[in-house]
């Protein structure tokens, strides 16, 4: 069951969003600030309460992390007193809500009002939230520093790291996941493997840990073992934000068709971008029958938070920054080069 | 001004600059000149103006389609833009009319494309590379100082005075 809306009214940078994602690949752009990556915690949130039983508002203080843990700071504020709300949908009639206001501290205070929450828990959902920092590298010793300490560190962190320590999955693999993991293994030249709490890509030259690897290589790594343990697989939600940082772009193709892949397996996916060549590659290997829409968050003009604009296209939004960016860089090329012929 | 017709576009040069219809009848026959369309003389530059037109609703669909091709591929740039700026540029020079830098535009018809700004930045990069060296070492002698290849749509913004339309289909 896909998410298919996601409400938020004066919640940090919204004043009032009804975002209705695609079923299949969703790329959110826009300008730093505009609220994409918290677009995908509050969703990342309400997908892993339903495994972990956590409470929606304590996940959502230790993914945002607001100073003091005050669930109340994430209130947009606008006066004296004010309250934020959240709704996600999934399928047709699972609803998740949760409403607070700025004066709220602890995410569970009785004035916190929950709605929904016994129907949404019953229906669990694998997801999966890959922050912008790979983690794999610094993984050993990060878990139990995490849970014993007060550490300043978002939970996504925490929990890409427990989610590929998961133990690979018994049973035999189905054709659409061993053809993505052979895929991978080709791009990576090896496998994973994981010896205590260290991870290491095994190949022809032996076994070389992940500190030394280069970066795009860990990330491959790293969805060849949430496939391998069964995290990622059809019905499964995956947030990724700037899958492109430190990314060679010539991997981007392999990573936009391994992620076209997966949501033709059945995976909902979420993910955010600055990069034109990332758009790009998705439009071009797009084929008839996915769902892929491009969403991109703005500050309109005299409007009071962020707004989002949707296309099926990646380069028919008028509200791109990517776009504005190119169109700049060009039109100062041709400036420069018809410099004297004007 | 001058008014020039390519096929389907029509051109319209402002008075200040002298443009030439380069490509004429009547202008020299001799062997592998591969002239441009135009040649605009200005006061401190000289244009060559070259014009594709993949959009010509009058050429057959086969001829449309191969253009793209050979936009993919080497064949645009290595066979006919390159050539033809450096005949040009050569037999300006005999003529001792190659003494102003020179600004090579490549104007494509692209309402039937759609392309976005970076590949038509991507392209002019092609062809500048090109232009400086076609052997085993860049040319000595760089003889286009500027190249830029954009389409008809934007071509009056940035040269203010000259205008591009296309002309109705023939039926």
């Amino acid at each position: 069951m896909t998410i298919t809306r996601i409400e938020l009214e004066r919640f940090t940078a919204f004043e009032k969003l009804d975002f209705h994602p695609s079923p299949g690949v969703n790329v959110l752009i826009g300008s730093n600030g505009t609220g994409k990556t918290h677009l995908m915690k509050v969703a990342y949130a309400a997908c892993d309460i339903t495994k972990s039983k956590q409470s929606y508002g304590e996940k959502i203080v230790s993914s945002f992390l607001p100073s003091d843990g005050r669930l109340g700071r994430l209130v947009k504020r606008v006066g004296q007193s004010s309250v934020a709300s959240i709704r996600i949908t999934r399928g047709e009639s699972l609803r998740l809500g949760i409403s607070f206001s700025n004066h709220i501290k602890d995410p569970v205070h009785p004035k916190v009002k929950n709605t929904g929450v016994a129907g949404w828990m019953k229906e669990e959902v694998e997801s999966v939230f890959i922050p912008v920092k790979e983690m794999l590298a610094n993984a050993p010793g990060f878990r139990s520093l995490y849970a014993r300490r007060e550490i300043h560190f978002e939970s996504v962190y925490a929990d890409i790291i427990d989610r590929a320590y998961l133990p690979i999955t018994r049973g035999v693999k189905d054709s659409s996941q061993q053809r993505l993991l052979t895929r991978l293994q080709k791009a990576m030249e090896g496998k994973v493997l994981i010896k205590g709490e260290e991870f290491f890509l095994k190949n022809k030259q032996g076994e070389l840990e992940f500190t030394l690897l280069a970066e795009g290589l860990r990330k491959l790594g790293l969805l060849w073992l949430l496939i391998q343990n069964g995290t990622l697989t059809s019905g499964s939600v995956l947030f990724w934000d700037e899958p492109e940082t430190n990314l060679n772009p010539q991997l981007f193709t392999s990573i936009v068709d391994l992620l076209l892949e997966l949501h033709r397996f059945g995976v909902q996916i979420f993910l955010t971008t600055h990069d034109y060549a990332v758009m790009k590659e998705f439009e071009l290997a797009t084929k008839p029958g996915d769902q892929v829409k491009y969403h991109a968050l703005y500050r309109p003009e005299g409007g009071d938070g962020a707004a989002i604009q949707s296309s099926d296209q990646a380069f028919m939004l008028s509200e791109s920054p990517i776009a504005s960016a190119m169109t700049s860089l060009y039109d100062r090329e041709v400036a420069r080069s018809l410099r004297g012929a004007v | 001004m001058s008014t020039f017709d390519e096929q389907q576009l029509r051109f319209v040069f402002p008075e200040h600059g002298d443009a030439e219809r380069f490509d004429a009848p009547g202008k020299p026959a001799i062997n592998f000149f591969k002239p441009v369309d135009f040649v605009v003389e200005l006061s401190e530059r000289t244009l060559f103006i070259e014009v594709k037109d993949p959009s010509n609703t009058n050429a057959p669909q086969a001829n449309r389609d191969d253009f793209l091709r050979q936009m993919r591929t080497k064949t645009l740039i290595h066979d006919h833009l390159v050539p033809k700026a450096r005949t040009s540029w050569a037999f300006l020079r005999l003529m001792k009319r190659a003494e102003k830098p020179i600004t090579y535009i490549v104007v494509i018809g692209a309402d039937s494309l759609r392309i976005e700004p970076l590949l038509w930045s991507n392209f002019t990069a092609r062809l500048k590379q090109r232009l400086s060296q076609e052997i085993d070492a860049p040319w000595p002698l760089q003889y286009v100082d500027q190249c830029i290849v954009i389409p008809t749509s934007d071509l009056s913004r940035h040269l203010p005075g000259v205008t591009v339309q296309r002309l109705a289909a023939t039926p």
